[in-house]
């Protein structure tokens, strides 16, 4: 007998994702900066030296732009080729966007679907610590915790995670309290199923787009703050981070060094567009409603 | 050992109230009153249909029944034999009536140890959470509407199959497929199309899958939330015939819950009438349609459109107002405020079950001996 293949919903989103040309082109720029962050991690051509090593020549310090064909976007104070360092700096944003979201959506999941799934006393008590988390400035928690542990990936990661999974853990809690008296839910019930099952099978399934949507739209906010924590001098240190050369700009533009500048914004920029278009895309292609357009 | 009991379920004064929460510390200041105190039984092998209008609370009567709600009180006894749920209920009734007196001797404590044990054993909504899903296999929902219903991220096969899933039902990947492949030519789905998705299918092909996903488990009851309200009238034919055949097929017994008196006439075998969380009238289906008893089903009946010009109908009754609110529903009988022959009393206390003939029950003062 020939089983006829079925088109899941998912399979229709990749083929309207597929058909839009913006997102495909902003996937390509995404695409482009894994690379870079690949290549920052197994460290070829020695960038990590590159990008990071003080070299004691006072002639190459502060070489302009567009100058030094070694050095399209020039070198800082140090002599340490800007563009490298932005490159470098892709790789850090990359594992903070990453690590952050991955502390944040398993609290943010969990939370929200026990608030959203079991109602009354539980939901109380989780809308409660929500409540008190977003009443406080996120900025004073983040600033505290790390002041507190010291500044490293785990903790900066810890701190964005830890005031960032209330907006997401909300709407989780509204789908699951919606998807909870749809009927395919309660057929489930019937059937006998388990909280467990009818959770991560049945409505976790459904709602899931919003945490896709949530995840990419958290990494752009991740890369943004980690330039505010940079600014305060809180960020990773020892490494070249997008944030600490523009809080190096901050003082060398009014100086006319503007090769700090150069390098990092346009790479923040860019990558930030790129998430947000790819956010926004995804949201038309995933949400059900929109499946036929 | 055979269970002789010719019903199949039993259901004594259900009611199901929905709590009104209200301020910060979420204070119950009422209840909707969606069944307020229901009984009625279902013979093995027939088809009791449940009528009313939108709102009347027999939706919830229906999930009441497979264990989706929670009632406030009420017993239903599944599949029990028929001397022991008569047991229970005189003991109950005993226990009510010794409670009122506040008659808290030895006897009270020994008629109220034996109820608990006896309801735990027997009684659906004392069961445990444990037993009480294990028990599900037994009865089985189809729901309204076939867009709902179906989870659009699960294929047709795995829908079908969650219930032989949950209960382990097969023992080889093989056999599952089997099963299901036997289940959907039962309801005459192409076997073929069991990897895709519901959105590929037309709403009747959904309710198959629903149907098929309800007979999965093989239940003895079924109970049929207004299967075909969401269906063009050529598809609902199809649907009810197709629902026919499984009840040969399987031995099924049915609770057809709908608004459309029609289909409800050509489908069930005895028919109870709700108006507002409780049953005015119940009987075989001939008998109520010749002799309806109560203002209500009367009014109902004769707004069904007969689909013959030559055929004089009945001088149609219209009711005047609008339904209470099940909120606060009205003192006495809850259809007073709007019937044609309301008495004194009507307002006052709420009527008694009469039985008119054999079998035949109404709850109207009017026909108090």
């Amino acid at each position: 007998m020939e089983v006829v293949k079925g088109r899941s919903l998912l399979f229709d989103a990749a083929r309207r994702i597929y058909r839009n040309r913006l997102a495909m082109i902003m996937f390509v720029i995404l695409f482009i900066y894994i690379l870079m962050a690949l290549y920052s991690v197994f460290n070829i051509g020695n960038i990590y030296n590159l990008a990071t090593s003080h070299i004691e020549d006072v002639n190459r310090s502060f070489i302009p732009p567009f100058q030094d064909k070694s050095a399209p976007f020039g070198t800082d104070i140090f002599g340490r080729n800007v563009l490298y360092r932005a490159v470098y700096g892709s790789k850090i944003s990359m594992y903070l966007g990453f690590l952050t979201i991955l502390i944040e959506i398993p609290i943010a999941i969990i939370m929200g679907a026990l608030a959203g799934y079991y109602g009354g006393f539980i939901d109380d008590a989780i809308q409660y610590l929500m409540s008190i988390i977003y009443s406080v400035p996120g900025l004073i928690i983040i600033l505290a915790f790390i002041l507190l542990v010291g500044p490293s990936f785990l903790t900066i990661a810890l701190a964005f995670a830890l005031t960032g999974w209330v907006g997401l853990a909300r709407v989780i809690r509204g789908a699951f309290m919606q998807a909870k008296e749809f009927e395919y839910v309660l057929a489930a019930r019937t059937l006998g199923a388990k909280d467990g099952r009818i959770i991560f099978k049945h409505i976790l399934p459904n709602v899931f787009h919003y945490v896709i949507i949530s995840a990419i739209l958290t990494f752009a906010g991740v890369i943004m703050s980690e330039v505010l924590l940079a600014y305060l001098g809180l960020s990773i240190v020892g490494v070249p981070t997008w944030g600490t050369m523009i809080a190096d700009a901050s003082q060398e533009v009014s100086a006319g060094r503007w090769q700090n500048f150069i390098g990092a914004v346009p790479f923040i920029w860019l990558f930030i567009l790129a998430l947000n278009l790819i956010g926004d895309a995804l949201r038309d292609a995933l949400d059900p409603r929109l499946r036929n357009l | 050992m055979e269970n002789t009991n010719p019903y199949l379920v039993e259901l004594y004064d259900l009611r199901t109230y929905f709590p009104i929460k209200a301020g910060i510390i979420k204070r119950t200041v009422g209840y909707v009153k969606a069944v307020d105190g229901v009984s009625f039984k279902i013979k093995r092998g027939k088809t009791l249909g449940l009528v009313g209008e939108s709102g009347c609370g027999k939706t919830t009567v229906g999930r009441t029944i497979v264990g989706l709600y929670k009632p406030h009180e009420g017993e239903m006894f599944f599949d029990v034999p028929s001397d022991i749920t008569s047991e229970i209920i005189s003991l109950q009734n005993q226990y009510k009536k010794m409670l009122k007196e506040k008659k808290q001797n030895d006897e009270f404590k020994q008629i109220s140890m034996r109820l608990k044990q006896l309801r735990k054993q027997y009684d659906i909504y004392a069961y445990s959470k444990e037993k009480l899903r294990k028990a599900r296999v037994n009865f089985q929902m189809v729901f309204q509407d076939p867009y709902g219903s179906l989870s659009p991220r699960m294929t047709v096969g795995d829908i079908i199959a969650e219930g032989l899933d949950i209960h382990k039902k097969y023992s080889s990947k093989k056999e599952r497929k089997l099963i299901l492949q036997d289940l959907m030519e039962r309801v005459g789905l192409d076997p073929q199309y069991i990897n895709r998705y519901p959105h590929e299918f037309s709403g009747g092909q959904r309710q198959r899958i629903g149907i098929a996903r309800a007979i999965a488990l093989k239940p003895k009851l079924l109970v049929l939330d207004e299967p075909v309200s969401a269906l063009d009238v050529s598809i609902q034919t199809q649907i009810l015939k197709l629902l026919n055949k499984l009840k040969d097929e399987f031995g099924l017994t049915y609770l057809f819950i709908a608004h459309n008196l029609s289909v409800v006439e050509y489908f069930s075998d005895d028919i109870a009438v709700m108006y507002l969380g409780k049953i005015v009238e119940i009987a075989s289906k001939n008998e109520l349609y010749d002799n309806k008893m109560h203002p209500y089903s009367q009014a109902l009946i004769s707004a069904v459109p007969i689909p013959d010009p030559e055929r004089k109908r009945e001088q149609r009754i219209i009711l005047t107002g609008d339904v209470p609110s099940p909120i606060n529903p009205p003192k006495g009988c809850n259809f007073h405020p709007r019937c044609s022959q309301k008495m004194d009393i009507c307002s006052k206390e709420e009527p008694p079950m009469i039985e008119v003939s054999k079998d035949h029950f109404v709850a109207c003062w009017l026909y108090n001996k």
